[in-house]
């Protein structure tokens, strides 16, 4: 039997610190946001208006269920409730992939309506209404990568759980893994009402 | 330093997704019928009550050790420096 160093709450904080420049990184661009809308209230209103508020909410609610089912899975594999944990894995992933194709349809709507970045119709438009659609692609482009980063991550968490890599004794994989998905529901907390409810 | 956290029990991240899901709804409501200037704050407000619940119940800061809300009080007056010093320049200019 091998000596093991391991250092858990070490792991953990190593996963806040990524998380903290995570944070930073949308800041920047809800401050973008923030200093355009206070110059064009009222052409973001207008390009707020053309979002589909009944999307945006239903994809926030699936959002935080993935929350809800990756943080069930923590607990189950600490309970050595191995089938379980997998199980509310996989559902997270699923619900993400949900949200991705809702994100479809809601850009598809809006590129067939001539609205995407360097598109005629913006270039048209009033500066504000551009603005806001270029933010909105960026910010909304952004964090559906790191959706598609999550799937990844929590997929080869599964596996893992599954080859048990991954067991009660030793869960701060999926833990640290569970942070990032938090951090993604937490990130899409402040966009959802900057896009689609404030302007 | 507790390495390992005891198991949050379900109920309570059942209870948590309960209040964030209600929450969202109110935001909603309150973007249909609330008057601008009172709505902007309104929901931001709202979005910061779900933002805290995220981060002391789902992601487990009530159970770390206080390293890691000191990092995270660091991280907002970072924000709140960041946010302040864009608008006064935009202000100012």
């Amino acid at each position: 039997m091998s000596i093991e160093h391991r250092d858990d709450t070490g792991a953990r904080f190593g996963m806040w610190l990524f998380l903290y420049t995570e944070v930073i990184l949308f800041s920047g661009l809800f401050i973008i946001y923030a200093v355009t809308l206070a110059k064009f209230p009222q052409h973001f209103s207008e390009a707020s208006n053309t979002l589909n508020v009944y999307i945006g909410t239903i994809n926030t609610l699936i959002l935080l269920t993935s929350s809800l089912t990756i943080s069930l899975a923590i607990t189950a594999i600490q309970r050595d409730k191995i089938k379980q944990s997998i199980t509310l894995c996989l559902v997270t992933i699923g619900l993400a992939v949900v949200f991705l194709i809702n994100k479809y349809f809601e850009w598809s709507a809006e590129i067939n309506h001539g609205i995407y970045p360097g598109s005629e119709h913006l270039a048209d438009s009033a500066p504000g209404f551009a603005a806001f659609f270029n933010l909105y692609f960026f910010t909304t482009g952004l964090h559906g990568l790191h959706i598609l980063i999550g799937i990844v991550l929590i997929g080869v968490i599964a596996a893992m759980i599954a080859k048990g890599r991954i067991t009660a004794e030793r869960s701060t994989m999926l833990e640290n893994s569970a942070l990032y998905w938090h951090l993604v529901d937490l990130v899409w907390i402040f966009v959802f009402p900057l896009y689609y409810l404030i302007p | 330093m507790e390495d390992k956290h005891a198991p949050v029990p379900y109920r309570t991240y059942f209870q948590i997704w309960a209040v964030l899901f209600v929450l969202t709804l109110v935001n909603v409501a309150i973007s249909q019928i609330a008057q601008y200037s009172l709505k902007v704050w309104a929901i931001l407000a709202i979005a910061s009550i779900q933002a805290s619940l995220i981060l002391t119940i789902l992601m487990h800061l009530k159970q770390e050790s206080k390293l890691f809300r000191i990092g995270i009080l660091t991280l907002i007056v970072i924000v709140a420096i960041f946010i302040g010093l864009t608008f006064s320049d935009v202000h100012y200019r």
